[in-house]
C-alpha cells in the first residue's frame, strides 16, 4: 500500500509535468501587445501575440493617436494624440493609466510646446518629446503638476529629429536625425553617431541592442528597409536579421524576454496570391533572425503602432491553459 | 379539498407545459425568412414571415450583408459581409469576411470566421453538418480558390481552413448529401468531391449554382449579351443532376440589371432571385419566383419596402409562396411599375 507522502509527491510531479506542459504549449512568444487600432486609430487595444484575446483598452478618448509609448514595468501609456473637439488636427501628449481606465487623459504638453510629433516614458516615469523647441523632458514628478514644466535637452536649431527613444537605464536617448542613429547622453549632453540608414529605434530590454528598420534601397515608390540590430556604440555595425526585395518593414519592438522582435511588414508589390497575401501584417522574428510568424492575426489590416508589454494589468498570462477574463472578454465581442 | 400529490402533479404538468411553451417559441417557425433589409435605418439581420409580418430584428451587425446561408435546422446563419459606418461614426470592420450567427445564442452576437486573413470572400455556405465552405478571390481580380473550414473549427479563435481547390471559383453551393460542393467560374459550373477533392465540370457555363432541395436539380444563371454589347440579360436555368440532360431556361429581366440571390423555394417548385438596381441612385430590389415547371414568375415580398437583396428561407417545408395579397402597397406599387416597363 502507498504511503500518503508517495501519493502526495506523485501529485506533485503531475502538478509540475501538466505545468510545464501548459507554458510549452504555446509556441509564440507571451505577453501581451499594446497598440492603436488599425481602423479606428482612435482607440488603444491590447491583445495576446496571435491576437486573440484581442480587446481594447481605452476608446473614444482622441481623434486620431500619433504615436505610442508603454511604460517599462509600469503602468503609464503615452499618446501623441490629437483631441476630438478640435476642428484643426494637432498633436499633443496625453498620460493614460492602465489602472485607471475610466480617467481622462491627462494632457501633459496642453498646446505649449507646438505640435508634437513623438513622445517616450521611461521606466522611471520621466517623459520625453519632440515639440517645437526640440527634445524636452518632463521629470516625473512634474506628471502630476496642472501645467507639468518642460526642460529643453535638444535644441531643434542645431538638431531636426525624428523618433526619440529612452534607454531602458533612462541615461541616455536615441534620437533619429536624417535617417542616422545617435545617442545622447542625458546627464552631459553628449551625442555620438551610432548608425547610418536607420529608423525608428528600440532598445532591447537589457539595453544592448537596439531595433532599427535600416533602409537598404531608395527607391522612387517605395523605399526598402529591413529589420536590423545595433549594439549602441559609436559608428557600430549593423546586422539585419530580415530583409526581402521589395519590402519595407515598421516600428520594430521587443519581447519583455529580449528575444523577439515584432513588426510591421508593407511591399510595393501588386498582390497577386495568398502567398504574397501573408507576407504583409505584423510578424514576430527571434532576435538573432530566423522565420517570421504572423502575429495580431484578428486585426484585419496592418497594426502600424505597437509596443509589448512587459507586465499585463487586468488580465492574467496568455500562456496559460485556463480561460483568463481577458479571452471571456473577447469571446464576448467576438 | 384536492389531496397534495394532486396539487404537486398539477405543478409539474404546468412547469411542463411551461417549459415546452419555452422550447417550441425559441424554435424559428417554418415559412419565415432570414434577411438583411436595405434600409439604413433596419440594417442587420431580421426575420419575419414573407410578407414581413412579425418582423424581428436577431442581430445587429455594422455589416452590410451581401450573401447569405443558413445551416438545415436554422441553427447557424452564415453570411458574407463588409463593415459599414458604426452609429458613433469610427469605421466599422474592413474587408469582405465570413460571418457566423448562432441563433441559439443571440446575444454572443457575431463570429468572424475569415478575420481578415483572406483578401476578398466571394461567397460562402453551410452544410447541414456545421460544415463552411469559401471562394476567395485576391486583389479583386487574381483567382484564389474554395477553402473548407470544419464544424469542429468555426468555434475557435482562429478557424482553420483548409484549401479544397485552387484556382478561379466565385459561387458556391453546397450538395444535400454534404459530400460535394458545387462552384462557378468563368469556365462554367464544376462539382467538387470535399474528401476526394476531385474536380469535374458539369456544365461549361453560367454561374451562381445552386441545389434543389432534394438534390436532383441544380438551377443557375446564365447570361445574354445585349444588342449593343453593353450588357447581359440574364436567364434562369436548371438542370438535372447528376446527369445533366437538357438545360432548361427562363427569361427573368430585360433590362441588364443586376441578378442574385438564387435560391429554391423549401418545395423545390420555384427559383427565387432578386433583381437588384438603383433608381435616382436608392438601391432597391425586386424578387420574384419562377416555376420550374411551367416558367410562370410571380413577385414575392412585396410587402418589404424596397425589396430584399439578401435572404434565405428558415427551414425546409412544403409549404409554397403566399399568393397576391389584396391590398396593394407601396413596394407592389413598384412591382407594377417594373412590370409595366418590362412589357
Amino acid at each position: 500500500m502507498r504511503s500518503p507522502f508517495q501519493a502526495r509527491r506523485s501529485l506533485f510531479y503531475f502538478s509540475l509535468m501538466l505545468f510545464i506542459a501548459a507554458y510549452s504549449l504555446n509556441a509564440l512568444p507571451a505577453g501581451e501587445l499594446i497598440f492603436v487600432h488599425p481602423v479606428n486609430r482612435a482607440e488603444i487595444w491590447i491583445s495576446n501575440v496571435e491576437g486573440t484575446t484581442a480587446r481594447k483598452l481605452f476608446s473614444k478618448v482622441f481623434f486620431e493617436i500619433l504615436n505610442l509609448s508603454v511604460q517599462d514595468e509600469g503602468e503609464y501609456i503615452l499618446a501623441v494624440a490629437d483631441e476630438i473637439d478640435r476642428i484643426f488636427p494637432f498633436y499633443d501628449v496625453f498620460l493614460l493609466n492602465q489602472r485607471f481606465r475610466d480617467r481622462s487623459p491627462k494632457n501633459l504638453t496642453d498646446g505649449r510646446f507646438g505640435a508634437i510629433h513623438d513622445a517616450d516614458i521611461s521606466k522611471n516615469g520621466d517623459v520625453i518629446f519632440l515639440g517645437q523647441q526640440g527634445v524636452l523632458l518632463i521629470k516625473n514628478h512634474e506628471l502630476n503638476q496642472r501645467h507639468p514644466e518642460a526642460e529643453i535637452l535638444l535644441d531643434i536649431a542645431t538638431w531636426d529629429i525624428d523618433a526619440i527613444e529612452w534607454a531602458p537605464d533612462s541615461k541616455q536617448i536615441a534620437f533619429i536625425e536624417f535617417n542616422r542613429l545617435f545617442l545622447l547622453d542625458v546627464a552631459t549632453k553628449e551625442v555620438f553617431q551610432v548608425a547610418d540608414n536607420a529608423n525608428n529605434p528600440a532598445f532591447s530590454p537589457n539595453g544592448k541592442q537596439i531595433a532599427i528598420d535600416t533602409v537598404i534601397e531608395r527607391n522612387p515608390n517605395m523605399w526598402e528597409s529591413g529589420i536590423a540590430v545595433v549594439p549602441p556604440h559609436p559608428n557600430a555595425d549593423v546586422k539585419i536579421i530580415h530583409a526581402k526585395k521589395n519590402y519595407s518593414y515598421g516600428r520594430p519592438t521587443w519581447s519583455p524576454d529580449g528575444k523577439y522582435i515584432a513588426y510591421s511588414s508593407h511591399t510595393n508589390l501588386e498582390i497577386k496570391n495568398i502567398k504574397q497575401f501573408r507576407t504583409i501584417g505584423n510578424f514576430v522574428i527571434p532576435a538573432t533572425g530566423g522565420n517570421p510568424e504572423p502575429i495580431l492575426l484578428t486585426m484585419k489590416d496592418n497594426v502600424l503602432l505597437f509596443e509589448w508589454a512587459d507586465k499585463a494589468y487586468l488580465v492574467a498570462s496568455t500562456a496559460s491553459l485556463v480561460t483568463t477574463w481577458g479571452k471571456l472578454k473577447a469571446q464576448q465581442t467576438d | 379539498m384536492t389531496h397534495f400529490f394532486e396539487n404537486s402533479r398539477k405543478r409539474v404538468y404546468l412547469y411542463l407545459a411551461f417549459l415546452l411553451w419555452t422550447f417550441t417559441t425559441n424554435t424559428l417557425c417554418a415559412q419565415e425568412i432570414i434577411y438583411q433589409p436595405l434600409s439604413r435605418i433596419q440594417r442587420g439581420i431580421w426575420i419575419s414571415d414573407t410578407d414581413g409580418r412579425d418582423a424581428r430584428q436577431l442581430f445587429n451587425p455594422p455589416l452590410f450583408v451581401y450573401e447569405m446561408s443558413i445551416q438545415k435546422g436554422d441553427r447557424y446563419i452564415l453570411c458574407v459581409a463588409e463593415g459599414v459606418a458604426r452609429e458613433d461614426g469610427l469605421l466599422g470592420e474592413l474587408g469582405m469576411d465570413a460571418y457566423l450567427f448562432d441563433t441559439q445564442q443571440p446575444h454572443k452576437g457575431r463570429k468572424d470566421l475569415t478575420l481578415g486573413r483572406f483578401d476578398r470572400i466571394v461567397d460562402a455556405d453551410i452544410s447541414k453538418n456545421g460544415e463552411v465552405v469559401f471562394t476567395n478571390i485576391i486583389n479583386e481580380q487574381f483567382p484564389d480558390g474554395i477553402y473548407l473550414i470544419s464544424s469542429h473549427e468555426i468555434h475557435q479563435p482562429l478557424p482553420k481552413a483548409e484549401k479544397l481547390f485552387s484556382g478561379s471559383a466565385r459561387y458556391v453551393d453546397w450538395a444535400p448529401n454534404g459530400e460535394e460542393i458545387v462552384f462557378s467560374n468563368p469556365e462554367g459550373i464544376f462539382l467538387l468531391n470535399v474528401f476526394t477533392k476531385q474536380v469535374s465540370q458539369v456544365i461549361p457555363y453560367g454561374s451562381r449554382p445552386v441545389f434543389s432541395p432534394n438534390g436532383t436539380q441544380l438551377a443557375f444563371l446564365t447570361n445574354t449579351p445585349t444588342p449593343d454589347g453593353q450588357g447581359h440579360f440574364h436567364k434562369i436555368a436548371v438542370v438535372s443532376f447528376p446527369t445533366p440532360a437538357e438545360v432548361k431556361k427562363f427569361d427573368v429581366t430585360k433590362t441588364t440589371s443586376y441578378c442574385s440571390c438564387l435560391t429554391w423555394t423549401p418545395n423545390g417548385g420555384s427559383i427565387a432571385y432578386a433583381i437588384n438596381h438603383s433608381p435616382e441612385g436608392h438601391p432597391e430590389s425586386l424578387n420574384w419566383t419562377v416555376s420550374v415547371t411551367n416558367g410562370t414568375r410571380q413577385p414575392i415580398f412585396r410587402k418589404f419596402e424596397r425589396g430584399l437583396h439578401v435572404w434565405e428561407w428558415t427551414q425546409q417545408n412544403d409549404s409554397g409562396i403566399p399568393s397576391d395579397l389584396l391590398t396593394t402597397t407601396w413596394a407592389g406599387l413598384k412591382v407594377q411599375t417594373y412590370e409595366r416597363s418590362e412589357k
